[in-house]
C-alpha cells in the first residue's frame, strides 16, 4: 500500500502467476475452520492427526512457494521480500504453539491474514511496475476508460484520438509522444479504477481541488509533470480506505 | 505533560460503525512491516508513525468523508462513484470519550482541534497512546450534523468477514481483540444525496462548531482551550 524504494525489475507473466498462485494458497486458508459438531471429534486422535497433517502439507507448500519467489532475482532487494520472510516465521511460530491444529484464538490465521496483506501487496507492486513501461500505461487506460469518449481519453494522455483506437484494440506502439504523462495517468487511473467509473476517472482529472488552490490535476500535470505526480500520487493513495480529514 | 487539564473519560462498550474503501481493499488496515504499514496521514496519526482506523458512527458519517476528500459537489461526479462499504462491531475498551465539543471544552482542549487543521489532533493523538487510550470519539469533521461522531482506534485490526448472518455482538478474541467483525454492505455504493448535502469541505467553515460556539457566546479564533504542544 506504498510506494517502495527498489521497484522489481521482472514484470513477467510466470513472475505475476507464481505470486497470483501463492495468494490463493493464503487466502483459500483462511477460511475458519469448522468446528466439529461433537466435542468427541473434536478430540479424536484421528480427526487431530488428519488436521494436523494437512496444515503441514499447507504450510510446506506455501514455505516453498516463498522461498522460490524470495530467490527470484526480482525481489532480491526488495523491502517486500523480508516482509514476506517474516510473515513465513510468524506463521511457523503461530503453528507450533497450536498443537490440535483447532486455532482457537485465531492466531494462525491472523498470521496469515497479515501474509496475505504482504502477498497482495506484491501483486500490487508487479502492477506498478508494468505501467511504468509508457506502452502498457497506454493500453491500461485506454481499457479503464473505454466507455469515455475517445477524444476526451486522447487530450487526457496527450495522444492523438488514432493512437487511442489502436490502444484500445491492442495494438501496441512505442510511446514517443508525452510517455511521462502517459505513466503518470496510468498509475493514478490503477488507484482510481475500483472507487469511480471510466467517466468518474475523467471527472476526477478536472475537479478543483482545495488543496491545490482549486486547481484541477490536469491543470497541475499540464503545468509539470513529475511535479503533479508528486501531489497527485499520495492524493490517489489515500483514497483508498476511508481517512478522517 | 499532556495537553488535557483533565483526562478524557474513557468508555468501555460497543458499537456499530461504518467504513468505505475503494473495491478489493480490506476494511481494516494491518501490515508486517515498513512497507505494509505506510498509511496515508490522517487526522489521528502521522504516515509511517503508526497504523489507525478511521471509522463512522452512521453510514452517511462514512460517505461524508468521502464526499469531503475528493472534492465531490456535483450529481454527476457523485454517481460515478462505485466504493464498498462496510458496518463492523467494536468492542473495546480504553476510548477517549471527546465526542462532544462540551466535552473537549470539559478537559480543557480547544474543541476547533476536532475539526480543523491536522498537526493539532495529531499530536493530541500522540498524547493519548501515550496515555493507553485505544481509542478516540470525536465529532466529525466531514459530516455537519449535530451529533455525528467518528471513532478511531489506534493500532492495526483485521476483518472476521461475515456473510448470510447480523453482526456478531461479540468478537472472536473478546474486547479489544485485532478481529473486528465486518459486513460488506456494497461493493459498488455512492454517498448519499444527505451525506453530499451535509458535508463540510475542507475551507468551508463547520456550522455545528459555529453554532455551538455561538451558544456558549464564543466568537471564532478565541480558543475555548488548550492545544496540544506540536511535533517538530
Amino acid at each position: 500500500m506504498s510506494a517502495l524504494a527498489a521497484p522489481p525489475t521482472s514484470t513477467d507473466d510466470a513472475l505475476r502467476q507464481r505470486v497470483e498462485a501463492l495468494e490463493r494458497d493464503v487466502f483459500a486458508a483462511l477460511k475458519p475452520y469448522q468446528e466439529p459438531s461433537t466435542r468427541d471429534l473434536r478430540n479424536d486422535p484421528v480427526s487431530r492427526k488428519r488436521r494436523v497433517s494437512e496444515r503441514e502439507r499447507w504450510f510446506e507448500r506455501v514455505r516453498s512457494e516463498i522461498l522460490d519467489l524470495a530467490r527470484d532475482p526480482a525481489w532480491r532487494d526488495h523491502a517486500l521480500k523480508v516482509e514476506l520472510l517474516l510473515t513465513l516465521e510468524d506463521l511457523r511460530a503461530e503453528i507450533a504453539l497450536d498443537r490440535d491444529a483447532l486455532d482457537e484464538g485465531w492466531r494462525v490465521r491472523y498470521a496469515m491474514k497479515i501474509m496475505h496483506v504482504v502477498v497482495q501487496a506484491m501483486l500490487r507492486q508487479l502492477d506498478h511496475a508494468a505501467i511504468d513501461d509508457p506502452a502498457y500505461a497506454a493500453r491500461f487506460v485506454a481499457e479503464e476508460l473505454r466507455n469515455v469518449e475517445i477524444g476526451e481519453v486522447a487530450r487526457l494522455l496527450g495522444a492523438t484520438t488514432k493512437s487511442v483506437r489502436n490502444w484500445r484494440e491492442g495494438r501496441v506502439e512505442q510511446i514517443k509522444r508525452n510517455p511521462d504523462r502517459i505513466t503518470l495517468i496510468g498509475q493514478l487511473a490503477y488507484e482510481l479504477r475500483n472507487s469511480m467509473t471510466g467517466h468518474g476517472i475523467l471527472f476526477w482529472f478536472d475537479a478543483p481541488r482545495e488543496q491545490f488552490g482549486e486547481r484541477t490535476p490536469r491543470e497541475l500535470i499540464d503545468a509539470d509533470v513529475a511535479e503533479a505526480g508528486r501531489k497527485l500520487l499520495p492524493l490517489a493513495r489515500g483514497g483508498r480506505a476511508q481517512l478522517d480529514v | 505533560m499532556p495537553s488535557w487539564t483533565s483526562e478524557p473519560e474513557a468508555l468501555a462498550g460497543r458499537w456499530v460503525a461504518y467504513r468505505h474503501v475503494a473495491g478489493g481493499v480490506p476494511p481494516l488496515w494491518t501490515g508486517a512491516g515498513s512497507t505494509t504499514l505506510r498509511q496515508e496521514s490522517g487526522r489521528w496519526h502521522r504516515e509511517g508513525e503508526s497504523l489507525v482506523q478511521y471509522l463512522a458512527l452512521s453510514s452517511d458519517g462514512a460517505w461524508a468523508e468521502r464526499v469531503r476528500y475528493e472534492s465531490i459537489r456535483t450529481e454527476v461526479r457523485r454517481r460515478r462513484e462505485h466504493r464498498s462499504l462496510w458496518q463492523l462491531r467494536v468492542s473495546a475498551d480504553g476510548i477517549a470519550d471527546l465526542s462532544t465539543f462540551d466535552k473537549w471544552e470539559a478537559c480543557g482542549l480547544d474543541p476547533a482541534i476536532a475539526v480543523g487543521d491536522h498537526a493539532d489532533s495529531q499530536s493530541l493523538a500522540s498524547e493519548l497512546r501515550r496515555a493507553r487510550y485505544r481509542g478516540v470519539l470525536s465529532p466529525s469533521a466531514a459530516l455537519d450534523v449535530a451529533g455525528a461522531v467518528n471513532l478511531t482506534l489506534f493500532g492495526a485490526r483485521v476483518e472476521h468477514h461475515i456473510e448470510g448472518e447480523p453482526l456478531p455482538e461479540d468478537p472472536v478474541g473478546g474486547v479489544n481483540a485485532p478481529w473486528l467483525p465486518a459486513i460488506l454492505l456494497t461493493d459498488r455504493g455512492a454517498p448519499t444525496p444527505f451525506a453530499m448535502e451535509r458535508t463540510c469541505y475542507r475551507t468551508a467553515q463547520h456550522r455545528t462548531l459555529a453554532e455551538w460556539r455561538a451558544g456558549r457566546g464564543r466568537r471564532p479564533g478565541r480558543p475555548a482551550g488548550r492545544r496540544p504542544r506540536r511535533s517538530p
